[in-house]
This record gives C-alpha cells, structure tokens and sequence, in this order.
C-alpha cells in the first residue's frame, strides 16, 4: 500500500520549507555585509531586496501552514525536492537584480548551478561582477555542496527524528557516526578545518601574484568554495586560466580531490586507520578509472609537450573525475579537443567522485560494484555447478557483494545514463553536435561544470530549462524526486 | 618590325611577372593577416587558434583584473565583446601608461597589444600572447554607481510586508 499526503501532509511541508527559507534568508546576509564593507551600493539593495522577499516568503509559509503532523520520511523527501526549486529561485532575485543576467532563467540556471555545484554559466561580463554577487554565487556552491537542508538540520532540533530521511534525500547515502546529525555537524567540522587550511594557501598564492590583500583574501575563500564543494564557480570569466598560475592550479587540484574523497574516508583516516586510504574499494575504483582515462587521453594528446599535456589533459581530467569542472583552458578551447580527448573527459565526467562527497554523477562505489558484478559473474560460470561464492570488497570494513548492492548500483548506473542521453537527445534536437551535445549534458547532470560552449546565453530557452531540470536531478540523486512524484501521482488517484 | 611595337613587348615582358608578384603578396596577406597591422578579434584567435599559431597578432580590449607577477614578466588579462585572452609582457615597462584595471567599480583602460600568439607557448603551455607592444587607445574610468528607483521602490515595499509578517508571526508565538 503507498501512503497519500493529505491537506495536514502538505501544511507539514510548508512549515519545514518556510523555516528553512528563513535560513536562507540568513545565508544572504552575508553578501549583503560584503557589499556594505566594500561599499557596493547598488548590490546592497539587490541583496536587501533578496533577503525581505526570502524572508517574507518564510513567514507566510510559517504563517498560514502550521506544523501539523509529527514530521516523517515522506516530509523529509519532499521538502529536499521542493526545497532546491524554491532555494534556487529565491537565490536567483539578487543576481537578476544585478543586470547581469539577460533573463531571469539565465539568473535562475546560475543559482540552481551553484546550489547544485555545477558550474555551467550564464553570467555575462563576470569580470565586471561585485563583490557581494560573487560572494553570493560561491556561497551557493558551499551551502548545495555541504547540503542546503544539512546546513539546517545541524541547527534544528526538532526533525531529529527524520534526520536520516533529509539526509538521504540529499543523496548521501553512508552515514559517518550512528547519530545523522553528529554526521551533519561533523561534516560541517571536516569543511571548516579545509576552509582555513584552503583560504590559507590560496590568498598566500595569489598574494604572491600580485593580487591586494584584500581580494586575495576574499578571491581564496571563493576558489576554496568552489574546489573542495566541487562546484568550479570563479570570480573571473576566464576561470582558473585568468589566474596564469602553476601552484595555483595545483593547489585546485588538492582541494578539489580532497572534496571528491568520501566524507567518511576522511573520517577513517582522522580518526581511525590511516591504512584504509589503500584499501579502500573507493580509492581502488578511482585509481583504476582515472588512469584508463589518463592513457586514452595521452593518445588523444600525443605529439604536445608533457607540461603542456599535463596543464590541458591532466587537469581537466581531474576536473572532471572530481565533478569540480574548474578550467585552466581559454575560452572555447576544450571544444577544439578532438573527439579521442573528450570522450575521456566525459568518461570521468560520467563516473564522479566518492558517495557522501560533495560531488554528483554515478559515483565510484557504483562504478565499482558494476565492475566487480562483472567480474564476480565471470569467475561464477567458471566454478562448479554447487559452488556458493561471495564475491568481498573493502569499503571501511569487509563487505559483501549483495545482491541488493548491485541492484542499487545499476539502478542508479541506468537513470545516470538515461538523464545523460536525453539531455544529449534534446541538444540534438536544438541542433547542436551530437558529441558536444553529450558533453554538455553530462556536465550538467553530473554537476560538473565543464562546457564545451553550448550553455551561453544566447542558448536555447528550452535547452536551458532541460539543464537546470538534469542539474537539479543529478544533485538529488533522483530518489527524493520520484519519491515526491509518486506522492503527487497518489494524490491526483484519490 | 617598328620601334613602337619593339616597345611594346618590352612592357608586356616587364609586366609579365606581376600578376605572379601581385598573387604572392596577396597569399602572404591572407595568410597572415597581421602582417599589416590588422586588429584582430579575440574571438577569431580564440576560434581559429591553428590560424595564427606563431604569427605576430593586434588585438584590442579592455584591461581586467590587476596585472599577474611571474618571474621574467607579468601576465594581463584583456577582454573584448565576451571573450578574454591572457597577454605575457615581458617588459614590465611598457605599462607604464596603464592606469586603470576593469572591475565591478571602474572600467579598464582599453589597449592596443601586438604580439606573438602561440596555441601552446612553450614557456606557458596554453593559448597566450607575448606581447611586443601595448598602447592605450582609451583611458578607463572611475564608474559612478546608479541605483535604479525601482529597486529603492521595491526595497521600501517588501520591507513594509517583511515587518507586518515578522509582527504576525511574533504575536501567533506570543499567544501560543
């Protein structure tokens, strides 16, 4: 029997959704501070305007729709899917009042973007962006990546109960310690002690580049947030190439695999077995995808020299794996790569990162036990008729290769793949290339962020709309959406 | 035969090569349109990068950012009708007239740089230029804010809504 919302259901919802706007509404508070400390006008209003209408929205939804029902599973995963709609078109206001933005979609494609880590952009003339907008597009990637509805159910007490159901829904699927929200707040822990050692060494860099202290500081806390939440936002419209920088690059690269690493790896090695890093089903996954592709790659590239294949393949490369979609490319140049060089490229862009990270797309656990399955199915028709074997792996502790394991692993493996090609289907449709149309379409549904171009903004309205759709499912790992789905479809039965 | 026709074939023998010479300078040209001095765009450059592979390049834009520290130069940015490029100069003097850099709160000054691009520079790996020459052909400004009435407008009346909500919301609480 599937269980149907009724009125007290959705006034639940709502309450959930309106306290969590007024989080929101806080968060913008700190742009708004930016644009008082730098004395950007014209951004204080965009960002005081945001927050009123944020706020306004909160209390109405408080208002008029009280906490009817203890909060439960079915709450939780609606409130995740509605929650990051409505972040993201609340989040949008300050940055379409910026003028930054031809449309308000354009302005709605880059919050949803941000929130969901991506990368892709739609801003036009960043380099005459504020301070307080910046501030606010990176802000975005640091709250998505660590989780809008985690940042709050660190602070609340009240849905305890259902922390698990948020949390899930947000497409973490490993919890760290038994209790979610000790889970929350150490998470929370782990990116603040990055954040510091991050802001460090990228202001120390870009200091010695030339760079006021000031905006060293405040472009260092950006890059952070975008590398470790693997969102690969930058201040600049030339990406990380506007910064001409080896050790910057290779800082990105640190912070960006740090943000890739499974939060609960980062966990084990802390606290418990520094060992597990070479044992770890994870780790071995990632080796192992990451140095195919850097061989299909080195194909592509032959004939450049190592530094160059090392700044244009390699980096991209990590980019990618990471989902962080940071570019040290100029403009334009990653659609001039052959076709041999991206496929690679989006190969990685397809696999990610670890689960519980800050990364999207199919995940290496899951890539894992499609491989091992495969294996496993091998070595099985090659044993005797009776034989019983259980194919083990390492993730934290021994593990056996279940049945319901592999299953998830090639549920999630096919609904990846479908988004992947019906966003490359519809770029064909608008008429673009049907490889670059691939690209494009898995940056957005794995979040990564690369572009070979397409997402501009004199792109298609449609196309746009399909992205911010794939960017939004691919951050919430389609479970809370279908869940909510159903629970519509349920309704609409009665 | 006449002394006029004698003359004659030794203008056309003259002028027998120049359609050749003339088809040469043309080829040089096309093929390297910065021979004259051509400004060309980025956008060009940045689409078409195997076309101007070593060649000498003008282009034009506005100054973005601060100029970049490296060792045997400094790295600026410039930027045209949305696309930007990344220029070595390796003479730090030769922005001496340089003034203004473009950010949220100025407008850079807008320069003339000619140089030699390389798809992979070999000290740099990447699409750069190295430049020869920069002249500034506008000098940038301070820009003055302008705060639109609307958003003033706007601001007054959610402000208004947001108190009257926040005392409702605090009276519902208090008599709860």
């Amino acid at each position: 029997m599937v269980i149907s919302p009724d009125k007290r259901d959705f006034s639940t919802i709502f309450n959930i959704l309106g306290r969590l706007l007024l989080g929101l509404a806080g968060f913008m508070l700190i742009p708004l501070f930016v644009a008082i400390v730098r004395k950007e006008i014209s951004p204080f209003f965009d960002f005081f305007i945001g927050f009123l209408i944020t706020t306004s929205a909160g209390l109405v939804l408080c208002i008029f729709f009280p906490l009817r029902k203890e909060v439960s599973w079915v709450h939780a995963f609606f409130t995740v899917s509605c929650g990051w709609i409505v972040f993201s078109l609340l989040g949008a206001i300050p940055l379409y009042l910026s003028s930054h933005f031809s449309t308000f979609v354009d302005a709605w494609f880059e919050a949803m973007s941000g929130f969901a880590t991506t990368g892709l952009i739609l801003v036009q003339d960043l380099d005459h962006l504020s301070f307080a907008h910046n501030m606010w597009r990176h802000l975005t990637m640091f709250i998505g990546g660590q989780g809008i509805i985690l940042a709050s159910l660190s602070i609340l007490t009240r849905a305890r109960s259902v922390a698990l159901g948020f949390y899930i829904g947000e497409a973490r699927q490993e919890k760290i310690l038994p209790n979610v929200i000790a889970t929350a707040r150490f998470i929370w822990k782990v990116s603040f002690l990055y954040l510091i050692l991050g802001l460090i060494t990228y202001s120390v860099i870009l200091r010695s580049k030339g760079l006021p202290l000031e905006k060293s500081l405040y472009h260092g806390l950006w890059l952070f947030f975008a590398s470790f939440d693997t969102g690969g936002f930058a201040p600049q419209a030339q990406n990380i190439a506007y910064y001409h920088c080896l050790p910057l690059e290779i800082a990105t690269l640190v912070f960006m695999m740090l943000g890739a690493i499974n939060f609960n790896l980062h966990f084990w090695i802390w606290n418990k077995n520094r060992r597990e890093i070479a044992r770890n089903f994870e780790v071995r996954t990632f080796l192992f995808t990451f140095f195919s592709l850097l061989l299909l790659l080195y194909f592509a590239l032959k004939g450049l020299p190592h530094t160059t294949m090392f700044r244009k393949g390699f980096y991209q490369l990590i980019s990618a794996h990471s989902g962080c979609g940071f570019t040290n490319l100029s403009g334009g140049e990653l659609s001039t790569f052959s076709t041999l060089a991206l496929l690679p490229i989006i190969f990685a862009m397809m696999i990610g990162g670890g689960v519980c990270s800050t990364t999207g797309a199919i995940k290496l656990m899951r890539i894992g036990i499609i491989f091992k399955t495969f294996f496993t199915e091998i070595k099985r028709w090659m044993m005797p008729f009776r034989a019983v074997y259980k194919e083990r792996f390492h993730h934290l502790q021994d593990l056996i290769l279940s049945d319901k394991r592999v299953k998830e692993a090639y549920i999630y493996f096919t609904l990846f793949l479908l988004t992947y090609i019906g966003g490359a289907i519809v770029g064909m449709i608008f008429g673009y290339h049907p490889l670059l149309s691939l690209f494009e379409s898995v940056s957005a549904t794995a979040n990564v962020g690369l572009s070979v171009g397409i997402t501009n903004p004199a792109a298609p309205l449609g196309l746009k709309l399909m992205y911010i759709f794939q960017m939004w499912v691919g951050r919430l790992e389609f479970l809370s959406i279908f869940v909510s789905l159903g629970f519509i479809v349920s309704l609409w039965r009665k | 035969m006449d002394i006029r026709s004698k003359n004659e074939k030794n203008l056309f023998s003259a002028l027998y090569p120049l359609p050749f010479v003339l088809c040469g300078v043309m080829f040089l040209l096309l093929s390297n349109p910065s021979l004259y001095g051509q400004v060309t765009s980025i956008e060009e450059i940045l689409d078409y990068p195997e076309r101007f592979d070593g060649g000498t390049v003008t282009i034009e834009g506005e100054l973005i950012g601060e100029p970049l520290k490296e060792q045997s130069g400094t790295w600026i940015n410039i930027s045209s009708e949305g696309h930007n490029i990344g220029v070595f100069v390796p003479d730090v003097d030769s922005l001496g007239k340089v003034r203004w850099w473009g950010s949220y709160k100025t407008q850079g000054d807008y320069v003339k740089i000619s140089g030699k691009f390389s798809r992979n520079c070999p000290l740099h790996n990447g699409h750069d230029v190295h430049a020869y020459k920069i002249d500034v052909v506008q000098e940038g400004f301070a820009k003055n804010e302008v705060i639109k009435p609307f958003k003033i407008r706007l601001a007054i009346v959610f402000f208004i809504i947001c108190l009257t909500l926040m005392i409702v919301y605090l009276i519902k609480i208090w008599r709860r």
